[in-house]
């Protein structure tokens, strides 16, 4: 598993991907790890073929008893399969997930972490020395979705808004913006279901200071490529899947 | 879960669905079991010593009731157990995973102190699971002695209704009737008792 640090001032964020034991067929995932003080949050900490992966990953930097939160933006096998596994070594921690997919959500077997559930609206987490805010993405894709967004480093976590499906060892930020489109454009056309929630979803962002928008598949948009990402996003009609 | 462990709960979900077929068996013997009742009674005094039989029958129809809901619960509780015996193992593999990777880690022994306390759940729940299979074949064996019993008294039963005359016929017919549910029953307790064996 390959490690990135996205920022490091006061508090750090982390981004784990790119792993080479990787089986070939599922589908790579970004996760992302937030320390503040003597405490840190796994946002959407992947599927249990990850596991043993990012475990080991996320220990170079610290200790098990500081993974006090888990974050999943909503309810998919790749987002938090692993929940089963997390649950036995962390019996303590708490996972923040959409109200909508906790009975969902406990399949993947949840006996010691304690389940809170994000209300519809959003909500904060306190992690460490900083808030967390959480930002409602209803219907992008899941129908009950959620991001993070740390506005103290200007970080905007944007689950499956920004993925990209891409080759095995990608670059973990854009460099040319034009010619990630083609990475992108099937999968926000056929994942995403709603214009109407697609532009609500913008228009919440916009008013957000955002230096790097960080999607769970594909690579990290810095600086203008997130405004040049939210431009294209608006004018692309999604939801085309079509039964006949 | 262990490939053993996946066998016997495999075992015990079958075992389960055959209990349900002796079940509805011991529920038909419960019926007839009433039925010689009244035969008897009608009988009067030449089918008394009978009396005694036909509530034996009935006695032992509804204990074999009972436990064949007994043994339903306890397969339930071993394919329970054995998920949490899997998640366990599961665990365990992957920490041995990420130790390896984990090599030049800084808090590596974060994932020895977690090896060691899985193992020790994972010893109580293996000694739970044979707690729980020991259970099943005593309960097994218990229906089987039942089916036994009623067998002997079927063939008492026949003794005596030579003495009963006109429902003579009746009570050898009704008895014969017994000894074959109580045997389909033993048939199904038998297939079970070696799906056990085969999994152990």
């Amino acid at each position: 598993m390959q490690t990135t640090t996205l920022y490091s001032e006061g508090h750090r964020w982390l981004m784990f991907g790119r792993d080479n034991s990787k089986p070939e067929k599922i589908i790579d995932t970004n996760q992302y790890m937030i320390i503040s003080d003597k405490e840190s949050i796994l946002l959407d900490p992947g599927g249990t073929e990850l596991f043993a992966p990012m475990l080991a990953a996320v220990l170079k930097h610290v200790s098990i008893e500081e993974i006090k939160y888990l974050f999943a933006s909503h309810q998919d096998p790749d987002i938090i399969s692993s929940l089963g596994l997390w649950d036995q070594v962390l019996p303590k921690a708490k996972i923040y997930c959409p109200w909508l997919w906790e009975g969902f959500v406990r399949h993947f077997g949840m006996n010691n972490i304690e389940y809170k559930a994000i209300k519809d609206t959003g909500d904060s987490i306190h992690v460490g020395n900083i808030d967390l805010q959480l930002i409602p993405a209803h219907y992008l894709h899941s129908s009950g979705n959620f991001h993070v967004y740390d506005p103290v480093a200007k970080i905007y976590f944007s689950g499956d808004v920004g993925a990209a499906l891409e080759t095995p060892g990608a670059p973990f930020f854009v460099e040319d913006f034009n010619s990630h489109i083609e990475k992108m454009q099937l999968f926000h056309q056929r994942w995403m279901p709603s214009n109407k929630a697609k532009n609500d979803w913008i228009k919440r962002v916009r008013s957000l200071d955002i230096k790097m928008l960080a999607p769970q598949h594909g690579r990290i948009f810095r600086g203008k490529d997130v405004q040049l990402f939210l431009d294209w996003f608006e004018s692309l009609n999604v939801g085309i899947a079509s039964n006949s | 879960m262990t490939e053993n462990h996946a066998v016997q709960t495999v075992a015990a979900a079958r075992i389960a669905s055959e209990l349900h077929q002796a079940q509805q068996i011991a529920r038909q013997l419960a019926i007839s079991s009433k039925n010689a009742r009244a035969i008897v009674l009608r009988a009067g005094s030449k089918a008394a010593g009978l009396a005694v039989i036909a509530n034996f029958y009935d006695e032992l129809a509804n204990k074999t009731i009972i436990l064949a809901q007994s043994i339903n619960h306890t397969a339930i509780n071993i394919s329970a157990h054995s998920v949490n015996e899997w998640r366990n193992s599961t665990t365990l593999d992957q920490l041995a995973k990420a130790s390896k990777l984990a090599a030049d880690a800084k808090f590596k022994g974060d994932i020895d102190e977690n090896v060691k306390r899985i193992k020790i759940e994972k010893k109580n729940l293996d000694a739970r699971f044979t707690r729980l299979m020991n259970e099943l074949y005593a309960k097994l064996d218990e229906i089987q002695q039942h089916m036994r019993a009623i067998d002997v008294i079927a063939v008492t039963s026949k003794l005596e209704a030579v003495q009963t005359g006109e429902f003579r016929g009746h009570l050898v017919e009704m008895a014969d009737g017994i000894q074959t549910m109580a045997n389909r029953i033993k048939e199904h307790v038998t297939h079970s008792i070696s799906l056990l064996d085969s999994a152990r």
